[in-house]
């Protein structure tokens, strides 16, 4: 059973909601800054599973109002493409 | 209307405005550092944190070296972990051009005691034998680096607001007041701060800033697509891999074997400031990639990004005081090579707006460079031992022999 504080949160990157709330109090007030600190979104889910987590946390922490937290900008691509497939359009292009 | 004041106010909060803040406000200057967005917004929180002495133009060779001594002791001073890896750079050389100019480049830095080694194809393979047999050779520095540029932009943040330095985030900055040919405030979308030096330091909007103050500043931005897989077994050594036509990292810290691809641009390829995802981009960088480590086939993008270059006409940065108006500091136009010099910039900012001389000579940075004329082709053209970012499309890749 997991100590109050080793409890993970982003599981991609193995972050705790210790680091996740130290960062916070460091000053880190946003997803993207919790995010770049932490690592907790960077990995291979990019933040689909501990996104929510983290904006509720960055909530609560800060006072801020939950609904005026943003997430993390969304990039391409919307799932893992495998680098050969690109290399095969790119032969396919040209 | 808020109204405000400082000594200094620094316009830009990337690493470049960052480490001026540092220094400036430790050497007791009241300084505030203004931005439209939040920390590392832009290039400085986009970039893979590389730090190279290999392949610079000779002007800025003793920056670098300067730089890499206060890398080593930045940790201590910032007081915070940077995650300085010491892990080397290797730029493989497609061809025996690119081979010639590697071993200019190894005879030109000695003077300066950079340690750089000429590797053969036998030597590559042995070093790194998931390299393809398309380069020819490579150019090694083992004692170039990597840093985390989130934790050093923190780290810098964090030790000028303790020495007192004030930062204003979400803050546009919509003009400067000049009066009788001198600086004297900044307007805000926060109000106006009454100052008398400004550093420009806004990465590829560092044009639109000085042109406020009427002065031109021949900045291009090029954007610089970057592509993240998911992690794998190490089979690079822990160095940057750089080619003139795509740049490659597979950190061995364990949990963090993501491998990184980035491709290269510069004016004349594409130019400006969109963020968006260029697929033409992604496909030829994934081409180019593969050739030179096919291994890596098979591994899956999991997110792309964008940042944005500032190129100058010769592709060194701009570093100083403008003629036309008292008071107004460049610090812009990095050209992709920043980073490396971060800790060097805001010593040098610091040494000329304190100390009014710099340590290092700052001539050939000067903007004055770009107006002189009748200008000399020779001084415009990416000079020839610079490893400045090429733009190189696949089907230039020529097979080695």
């Amino acid at each position: 059973m997991a100590e109050d504080g080793d409890k993970i949160i982003c599981r991609c990157e193995e972050v705790t909601e210790r680091e996740i709330l130290e960062a916070i109090d460091e000053g880190c007030d946003s997803v993207t800054w919790v995010k770049r600190r932490t690592r907790a979104g960077m990995g291979l889910c990019q933040g689909r599973t501990c996104g929510r987590l983290v904006v509720r946390m960055v909530a609560r922490q800060t006072g801020q109002d939950i609904a005026e937290i943003l997430p993390d900008t969304r990039r391409p691509p919307v799932r893992p493409i495998p680098l050969d497939i690109l290399e095969q359009h790119s032969e396919a292009d040209g | 209307m808020t109204s405000l004041r400082a000594d200094v106010v620094i316009i830009g909060a990337g690493t470049t405005g960052l480490s001026a803040a540092y220094e400036l406000a430790k050497a007791g200057v009241d300084v505030m550092l203004v931005d439209r967005g939040f920390l590392a917004q832009e290039a400085s929180g986009r970039n893979p944190g590389g730090i190279r002495q290999m392949g610079r133009d000779i002007d800025e060779v003793p920056v670098i070296v300067a730089a890499m001594r206060r890398w080593h002791t930045l940790e201590e001073e910032l007081g915070c972990s940077i995650e300085l890896d010491p892990d080397g750079y290797l730029w493989v050389a497609l061809n025996e051009q690119e081979l010639e100019v590697q071993k200019k480049l190894v005879e030109r830095d000695a003077a300066y005691g950079i340690e750089e080694y000429i590797l053969d194809r036998d030597e590559l393979k042995k070093l790194a034998p998931a390299i393809s047999d398309f380069p020819c050779g490579a150019l090694y520095c083992p004692t170039d680096m990597m840093a985390n540029p989130f934790l050093v932009t923190k780290g810098y943040y964090d030790a000028a607001r303790r020495h007192g330095a004030r930062f204003l985030f979400g803050t546009e900055v919509v003009d400067l007041r000049v009066e009788g040919g001198r600086v004297c405030g900044v307007v805000t979308s926060q109000g106006e701060i009454a100052t008398g030096v400004v550093i420009d330091a806004a990465g590829p909007w560092s044009h639109e800033i000085a042109s406020m103050a009427g002065v031109d500043v021949p900045i291009v931005p090029c954007p610089n697509q970057f592509i993240l897989c998911e992690p794998m077994p190490p089979i690079l050594p822990p160095f940057i891999l750089i080619s003139s036509i795509a740049v490659c990292r597979q950190p061995a810290r364990p949990g963090h074997n993501q491998v990184f691809i980035g491709n290269t641009n510069a004016p004349g390829g594409i130019m400006g400031c969109s963020k968006a995802t260029d697929y033409g981009e992604l496909l030829r960088t994934t081409a180019n990639i593969l050739k030179i480590v096919p291994a890596f086939r098979g591994l899956n993008v999991i997110r792309t990004w964008v940042g944005i270059l500032a190129f100058t006409p010769d592709d060194n940065f701009i570093l100083g005081y403008v003629e036309q108006v008292e008071g107004l500091v460049l610090a812009c136009g990095f050209s992709g090579h920043g980073f490396a010099l971060t800790p060097m910039i805001g010593q040098l900012l610091r040494e000329l707006i304190v100390d009014g001389e710099t340590s290092l000579n700052m001539a050939p940075f000067h903007l004055d460079r770009f107006e002189k004329g009748p200008v000399e082709a020779d001084r415009l053209r990416p000079k020839e031992l610079h490893f400045a970012h090429q733009h190189v499309s696949a089907d230039r890749l020529c097979p080695t022999d």
